[in-house]
């Protein structure tokens, strides 16, 4: 079934010396915020960032 | 143009004037409504709670949505006389509060503080500064002085309440020139619309 995504935003931060990006997503018809660490040195497009969310949701079972 | 039919342009501009509410419609709930010279009688009243005639809101409830919230933590090392990025929260929403926590040094205390809203540079303190001229609570600065100790390495400061932001929040730190590298940590509490 083909799942609907809403990109709401981005958090950088750092765990220790490790940079880290996560992308704030929310699948349409839902309230939660969910959220999915990307990688922080390569741009993404919004397509394809939808992309690998729908693959990520897919993959864990989660959709 | 078929000008050979009779009043065909009256079937026309009738849905002309029925889209066209039915998107000012939308625009009211979004409540851009000072600004939309309309029939308001023919939207959504009932719904806003207004009191037309008198140019009224009966009551106003402003809340903080903490249902949507989220923790941001960050944690890394700032090393003297270099601008380290401790944060950042793209999107547009609003930061209902938080903490800078350092490893504070007596001898070296001019650490610097600077926060980035939406591309703009809102300004650094030092946080010697801070202390100094008091700015240590409500919304004087981005983020206030609430403790600080040279005898447990303590400086903690906290985030203004209700900070909003179209497109990003960032918090940069510089350790103080003449002292060593410090850890810091960022911890928010926001909202992305």
């Amino acid at each position: 079934m083909s799942v609907d995504v809403e990109i709401k935003g981005f958090e950088e931060f750092w765990r220790k010396d490790k940079k880290v990006k996560l992308v704030i997503f929310r699948i349409k018809g839902e309230k939660r915020l969910r959220d999915l660490e990307i990688d922080p040195n390569r741009e993404y497009s919004e397509e394809e960032l939808k992309e690998v969310i729908k693959r990520h949701l897919t993959q864990s079972g989660q959709r | 143009m078929p000008s050979g039919y009779k009043d065909w342009h009256k079937g026309v501009k009738a849905d002309i004037i029925a889209q066209t509410l039915e998107k000012i419609a939308v625009d009211i709930v979004a409540s851009s409504i000072g600004n939309l010279p309309i029939d308001i009688k023919a939207q959504t009243i009932s719904n806003l709670d207004i009191d037309i005639a008198a140019q009224t809101i009966e009551r106003l409830i402003q809340s903080p949505s903490y249902g949507g919230a989220r923790q941001f933590h960050s944690s890394t090392g700032a090393d003297p006389d270099v601008e380290t990025l401790i944060g950042r929260i793209s999107g547009s929403g609003i930061i209902y509060g938080g903490y800078l926590f350092w490893q504070y040094d007596e001898a070296n205390p001019y650490d610097e503080v600077k926060v980035v809203i939406d591309g703009n540079d809102c300004g650094s303190w030092f946080i010697e500064d801070l202390a100094k001229w008091h700015i240590d609570s409500g919304n004087m600065w981005w983020f206030v002085v609430h403790y600080r100790s040279a005898t447990d390495y303590i400086g903690i400061l906290k985030c203004a309440e209700g900070i909003t932001f179209e497109e990003e929040f960032a918090v940069y730190f510089t350790a103080d020139p003449d002292g060593g590298s410090k850890i810091v940590e960022l911890t928010l509490i926001y909202a992305l619309r």
